[in-house]
């Protein structure tokens, strides 16, 4: 099989998850007892609600209808990024959405950025001075990261650095001064813009760092033992080059793959992140919705993070089929 | 005979393994520092009532209190230990000035040294009485009381001032530099009119004096600026029947309090009488109990939420333990079944029931975990029970592909073939064959399953969903999240509320995380064969 039909394959297969993904995401909300228009009314609070308005209500959301013409209703919904209205901003939620997972992919991204960089620089070294009391502390370092609440590394680096220090702001993801006088240039919107990232992208980063150390280590212990890196050990490369040419090559395979498996993960530690430092992405949005029961806002938000997440192990397949040489399309 | 031979065979032989096991585990730093805090956190978790015999989602003051119990302590209380190992002296603890119910201590009211009573003359006569009492819930105490008897002919003229005055009036001695905090007190009045209409109207206030101030008589006409009264009520139209009341106050005792010194605690009960015509009453006085509330106390502080009891956050640390030990235990046994025997069916059978389990776990693997575990809290309720149960539905993926592989590759195996040809079902075969082979994997995971429960159930309570009627660190940190306080001041001041929760949470975390890593590297055959 050729690299177009792989392609193909894995394109099927993702159309087919999102779709089942849509699906479980219509079942959860709809089965369940005491949901949809329930929350809706109780929220309504001391309103009076009569059978009329009640029957007004369930036709203006369309709830009247049988389950199979609601499902396939939710499905053109979904298909054509239409997911209603907040009950709370009354904002229609597709355009919410668009306007704050921008922030919440900016800080992943150069978290997560950092945390590989770093993780992967730091595992090389552990796996090379395996057993030394170096590796030791890395490895205990990294456990412990794993072990460590994310919003709780959150408060004490807002505690420290925020409030204490007053080196950087509480939170926000844009300077309060801007609303006066907005930034004039490119390059102080940036600027701007990275210093209210500082203290979530790097508690974030903290989160991170440790598993791709382990990981590094391991992988690339794998490979150390390898015949080809005794090989160009002997022909007398440096062992710098031997470790990020012959080693780490081989062994990011496992790495890239594990980027895209672990997408979930980073996208929990973002949402829980932003809760923290009120950085206005979609953790702060499904915060806000958990709060008032909102379940249009909840139910995409599943819906698109399940999204994020389908196309990362995609671009992960691809990645992977591009890189290895060795692979076999099927 | 025969079967227990095998049988003690067997159990000399498992203990054999254990021992060689146990052997290599020692060597691992990691492992033992692991076991020693599950140990540590498990004698806590274990004995956390008599280690702290307080109620941790409502405590409440022990004893006799008619009425309602006092709350334990005031909010933002710091550790009691500041006032010793930093030096803070003047810090308040809490302090029972009075509580006498039964006013048991003498024979006779009068002479009992810690009660003044005052009174403005005319015929109003106190005194103490054995035998009669307010009532309580079950029915009438009579286990003695202060009875005001106020009598009056038809020929006598009224007071001067329009009432009668009596003030019970206890002395005590504040020890503390800081004032208290707030200020509880209940008492129970019992009237019994037999005058004839119109009725005699009734007051009572509360206040308290400075000890070195003048007496008094000339406290009652308020204008004293030492004396507070704290509060004052007209109980009008009494005609007779029990009144009960309890209160609080705060935010006036810097005015009253100076520091360590005497002060008093007066009842003031003011009977009115201006009109001809005879007065004939008796007031019973019961159930007098006064607390100041001072800012200190616990281990570890107290909580200002939820608003009327605040928490004992070192009684919450130490039953968090018990909740953790339970999300995470509950969620990796269940999880690890469920993967053991999905791995194990869709392992040995393989096919169609392999493909469709194995499609299926991949499918819930890929769902983003969080969002999926907010969405079914969400929907299904935020009890403890549901939130274990999502986290089992959620973890059980990784260790059934692992088991599968395991079992696709044992199967192969030549004593695999020698069990079939020899007649044995697949039942037989799995239970006997291939399930001792997987048993390390088992060990492996049930370790590694725990950190991520405990971790999630705290995320989730971070997040609003927690079950807010279970004592868990995540309930401590999200109590946190919602004052003020920790948006405004961080963690710094009222760190022993946050500290501690997370630093549980971590090490419990970590421990079981060294336990998992320990085991791994001990037990993994991919990782044994490499050495």
């Amino acid at each position: 099989m050729g690299l177009k039909a792989y392609i193909a394959r894995r394109i099927v297969y993702m159309i087919i998850l999102i779709f089942l993904v849509a699906t479980v995401n219509f079942l959860l909300f709809n089965l369940m007892p005491g949901t949809t228009l329930s929350k809706y009314v109780a929220q309504l609070g001391g309103v009076a609600m009569t059978e009329e308005r009640l029957q007004q209500l369930k036709e203006s959301y369309g709830l009247d209808q049988p389950i199979h013409v609601r499902y396939l209703l939710y499905i053109r919904n979904m298909v054509t990024w239409n997911f209603g209205y907040s009950y709370e901003t009354r904002n229609y939620v597709q355009d919410d959405i668009l306007m704050v997972l921008p922030n919440t992919l900016i800080l992943m991204g150069i978290s997560e950025l950092g945390a590989m960089l770093v993780g992967i620089l730091l595992g090389v070294i552990a796996a090379y001075k395996r057993g030394s009391s170096l590796d030791t502390f890395l490895i205990t370092t990294s456990l412990a990261t794993y072990s460590v609440p994310v919003f709780w590394i959150g408060w004490l680096v807002l505690s420290a650095f925020a409030l204490n220090l007053g080196w950087f702001p509480v939170g926000g993801i844009v300077p309060q001064s801007w609303a006066f006088n907005p930034p004039s240039s490119m390059l102080e919107y940036i600027s701007g813009r990275l210093y209210m990232l500082t203290l979530p992208a790097f508690t974030l980063f903290i989160f991170l760092f440790g598993g791709w150390i382990l990981l590094t280590r391991a992988t690339v212990l794998e490979t150390i033992t390898e015949d080809y890196v005794t090989t160009a050990r002997a022909k007398g490369l440096p062992e710098r080059t031997v470790l990020f040419k012959h080693v780490l090559k081989n062994a990011s395979l496992p790495l890239i793959t594990s980027a895209a498996l672990t997408f979930g993960f980073l996208i929990s530690g973002a949402i829980i992140t932003e809760t923290v430092f009120s950085y206005g992405g979609m953790g702060l949005m499904i915060w806000a919705a958990i709060a008032t029961t909102d379940v249009p806002v909840m139910q995409a938000f599943f819906f698109v993070i399940a999204l994020l997440v389908v196309v990362a192990n995609f671009v992960a397949d691809m990645l992977y089929g591009v890189i290895d040489p060795r692979i076999k399309y099927g | 005979m025969n079967s227990v031979a095998t049988r003690e065979k067997r159990v000399a032989f498992l203990w054999r393994r254990f021992k060689g096991f146990w052997n290599q585990y020692r060597q691992t730093k990691r492992g033992m520092v692991g076991i020693i805090i599950i140990f540590f956190f498990a004698v806590v978790a274990v004995f956390a009532p008599i280690l702290s015999p307080l109620d941790p989602l409502a405590p409440r003051m022990e004893g006799y209190y008619i009425h309602q119990q006092p709350k334990l302590c005031e909010k933002l209380c710091v550790p009691i230990w500041y006032k010793t190992i930093l030096g803070m002296n003047d810090l308040s603890e809490n302090f029972l000035t009075f509580d006498d119910h039964e006013y048991m201590t003498a024979d006779s009211f009068t002479s009992q040294i810690e009660w003044h009573v005052l009174d403005s003359g005319y015929d109003v006569d106190v005194q103490y009485n054995p035998s009669a009492g307010t009532h309580d819930e079950s029915g009438t105490r009579v286990d003695g009381c202060i009875e005001i008897t106020y009598t009056r002919d038809a020929t006598e003229t009224p007071p001067s001032d329009g009432a009668v005055s009596v003030v019970l009036r206890r002395e005590f001695e504040w020890p503390y530099g800081d004032p208290p905090r707030s200020f509880w007190w209940h008492y129970s009045l019992n009237v019994q009119n037999r005058t004839s209409m119109p009725v005699i109207p009734l007051s009572i206030g509360v206040q308290i004096q400075r000890g070195d101030e003048p007496q008094p008589t000339e406290v009652l006409t308020g204008s004293k600026t030492h004396v507070q009264k704290i509060t004052s009520a007209v109980i009008g139209n009494i005609w007779g029947g029990n009144t009960d009341s309890t209160t609080e106050v705060d935010g006036i005792e810097a005015i009253i309090f100076t520091g360590r010194g005497e002060y008093a605690w007066e009842f003031v009960i003011n009977i009115y009488d201006s009109e001809v015509g005879a007065k004939d009453i008796t007031v019973l006085v019961d159930n007098t109990q006064a607390i100041l509330y001072g800012n200190t106390f616990g281990l570890l502080g107290t909580s200002a939420i939820p608003k009327p009891t605040p928490r004992d956050l070192f009684t919450m640390l130490l039953y968090g333990t018990r909740i953790s030990f339970m999300i995470g235990l509950l969620t990796a046994v269940f999880s690890v079944m469920i993967g053991l025997f999905v791995g194990l069916v869709a392992g040995y059978v393989r096919g169609l029931v392999d493909e469709g389990l194995m499609r299926f776990a991949d499918f819930l693997m890929v769902l983003p975990g969080l969002p999926l575990l907010i969405v079914l809290v969400t929907v299904l309720g935020r009890s403890i029970w549901n939130i274990i149960g999502v986290l089992i539905f959620m973890g059980w993926m990784g260790f059934s592909r692992s088991v599968r592989s395991m079992v696709l590759s044992l199967r192969e195996r030549p004593f695999i073939e020698s069990a079939k040809a020899s007649g044995a079902g697949i039942g037989y075969i799995i239970y006997r064959h291939i399930l001792p082979n997987v048993f390390a994997l088992v060990y492996i995971s049930l370790a590694t399953s725990v950190p991520g429960a405990i971790i999630s159930e705290a995320s989730l309570a971070w997040l609003g969903l927690g079950d807010v009627n279970i004592p868990s660190w995540g309930l401590m940190l999200y109590d946190f999240s919602r004052t003020e306080t920790a948006v405004v001041t961080g963690l710094g001041q009222y760190w022993f509320w946050v500290v501690p929760p997370g630093i549980a949470i971590a090490l419990m975390a970590l421990a079981f995380i060294l336990m998992g890593f320990s085991l791994d590297e001990i037990l993994n055959p991919r990782l044994r064969q490499r050495r």
